[in-house]
């Protein structure tokens, strides 16, 4: 445990810097506390704890995050040339893989927290008296457990990604596509589905328990979690990393 | 005598390229070993191997006593490396850096400190240790990663190319700096190099690869001996071109090149170097100065490529 922690260590020390000075990192990080902090709570006031859309964004946004994260960890230590370095160590493969997953995991989760508990904060300061607004149980769960399951997913598919990519800007593309056909592939096909199938649909999910189809994504996405992270560890072997530096 | 690497046929293919075929070396614990070899001719394979980061496909090596087949590992716990790339966090500082691969090697974080600020002070680099290491010189980065290789006391360290792309003040100070740390802390070192005046200075042994094979290995002056020729340099007034022909006829001359200001003449080896001097006096010459010397390992190393070449050829 302690090597991963060390590698843990260095990647966040590695993430936080990888913005430059102060003032560049504040100017990344600030616009995203503003939106999903402030200025969306304020839109929707008791909607944004009591809707979905909270929610949503807690399990959305770690694609953009820890996939960004994976892809400067994974391509970036070997375009920068310090993977060899690394890898000449001490340190087994699999402590330097999880070190670098949970790390991404770790930056991911944390910005999307800290996110939601400033939107909380906004919208009691706003708010000035009465009862406290607080996130229903269903959306807490999917800002806790969403949030960190998507991070995790993100992250096991961008280690594949970034091994195969040769830059970290190459790695964020591929990894860019793979998002948009994601995100905007399963509209797309809802969309283009014929209309009795729409209906049909809409049907099922007015009839099937909600918290149900919930707790089954989130197993089948933790199932797709272990399985991606066993075979990135597999795939995470110094002998193969050679030949590909 | 104990050996800190020893390979017996060490092999390695890439597809149909024999990198390393069937290598066989041995390294004595305490020495400064250069590895020596035009690009491309499996130096670098050659340290991969022995640090467990490629496999064997044949022969084998052990490390400080570890096979590197099955207890790779144990190699890179006891071992530190400068690879080609100085491997530096650019984004982190030069503490930072250290802090890192301290942390890797179990270093207890006082005796992590200590060793972090006697090693920067060695290499005077300890009034940069807060600096990001993005704005360090080449000459600095490297210097922060020779500390690096010897943060945990390895017995062995690896130097892949130490003083590439160093300007020449800061390759001497470098040179030193090795030859220092080494000799203070007891450390064998392997180091490839293109620079084979570097090698000569540095090196106890010196090993000559070309195309996979270990076609040379001893101490700089056996190898010299063995293929460089003496030399003698005759300073003065007056070389004339009969005078330059007299001594080129002599039989124990093998070659003479004109400079502006001295004569540059190649021996057999055994050769007499009065005979020379009295011949060109008689021809006029004023001979001011005579430096003897032998063939450097330059010299010695590109004979033997030149050797080998012609052996392939006939071949």
């Amino acid at each position: 445990m302690d090597d991963i922690m060390t590698i843990f260590w260095k990647e966040l020390k590695e993430l936080w810097h990888a913005r430059g000075g102060l003032r560049t990192r504040l100017l990344t990080y600030l616009p995203l506390l503003l939106v999903f902090g402030v200025v969306l709570p304020l839109q929707e006031r008791e909607a944004w704890v009591d809707g979905p859309l909270a929610g949503i964004f807690a399990i959305v946004l770690p694609f953009i995050l820890a996939g960004g994260a994976v892809a400067d960890s994974f391509a970036g230590e070997r375009e920068r040339h310090t993977l060899e370095t690394l890898l000449a160590t001490r340190l087994s493969d699999r402590d330097i893989f999880l070190g670098k997953v949970l790390a991404c995991v770790t930056y991911s989760v944390a910005l999307v927290w800290a996110s939601m508990l400033l939107s909380l904060v906004t919208l009691n300061v706003v708010k000035g008296s009465g009862p406290f607004f607080l996130y229903r149980n269903a959306i807490l769960l999917m800002i806790v457990v969403g949030a960190l399951l998507s991070s995790m997913l993100t992250a096991a598919i961008g280690v594949f990604v970034s091994l195969r990519a040769p830059t970290v800007r190459a790695a964020a593309q591929w990894f860019s596509v793979i998002t948009l056909v994601l995100f905007v592939g399963g509209p797309l096909l809802l969309q283009a589905l014929p209309p009795s199938a729409k209906e049909a649909l809409l049907q099922i999910l007015n009839t099937v328990n909600l918290n149900l189809v919930g707790i089954v994504l989130a197993l089948v996405a933790l199932a797709l979690d272990i399985v991606l992270l066993a075979l990135g560890i597999a795939r995470f072997q110094r002998t193969r990393l050679i030949l590909e530096e | 005598m104990t050996y800190a690497i020893e390979t017996k046929e060490m092999t390695r293919y890439f597809g149909d390229l024999c990198a390393v075929n069937k290598v066989s070396l041995q390294v004595p614990s305490g020495a400064i070993f250069g590895f020596l070899g035009p690009n491309g001719a499996g130096k670098t394979t050659t340290l991969r191997l022995l640090l467990g980061l490629l496999d064997l496909h044949g022969g084998s090596a052990t490390v400080l006593g570890y096979d590197v087949a099955t207890q790779s590992h144990l190699v890179r716990e006891h071992t530190g490396v400068l690879l080609e790339h100085d491997g530096l966090y650019q984004r982190l500082t030069v503490l930072d850096n250290l802090e890192f691969f301290g942390r890797i090697y179990r270093l207890e974080k006082k005796a992590r400190q200590m060793r972090i600020q006697e090693l920067l002070e060695h290499l005077g680099m300890w009034e940069w240790r807060n600096a990001d290491v993005s704005k360090l010189s080449k000459g600095m980065k490297q210097k922060v990663a020779i500390a690096r290789a010897l943060l945990h006391r390895p017995s062995l360290i690896f130097l892949d190319e130490p003083s590439a792309g160093l300007d020449p003040v800061a390759a001497v100070a470098l040179r030193e700096d090795i030859q220092n740390l080494a000799q203070r802390e007891g450390t064998t070192v392997f180091l490839t190099t293109h620079n084979l005046a570097e090698a000569e200075k540095i090196c106890d042994m010196v090993g000559v690869i070309r195309q996979g094979q270990l076609i040379a290995v001893g101490t700089p002056a056996e190898l010299r001996a063995h293929t460089g020729k003496p030399t003698v340099a005759i300073y003065g007034q007056g070389f004339s071109a009969s005078a330059v022909e007299a001594l080129r006829s002599l039989p124990q001359v093998c070659s003479v090149l004109f400079h502006p200001d001295h004569l540059q003449v190649e021996l057999e080896p055994g050769a007499e170097t009065a005979p020379l001097i009295s011949l060109l006096v008689r021809q006029g010459v004023e001979v001011e100065e005579v430096r003897k010397g032998r063939g450097s390992l330059e010299e010695a190393f590109v004979m033997l490529m030149r050797e080998e070449e012609q052996k392939s050829s006939e071949v």
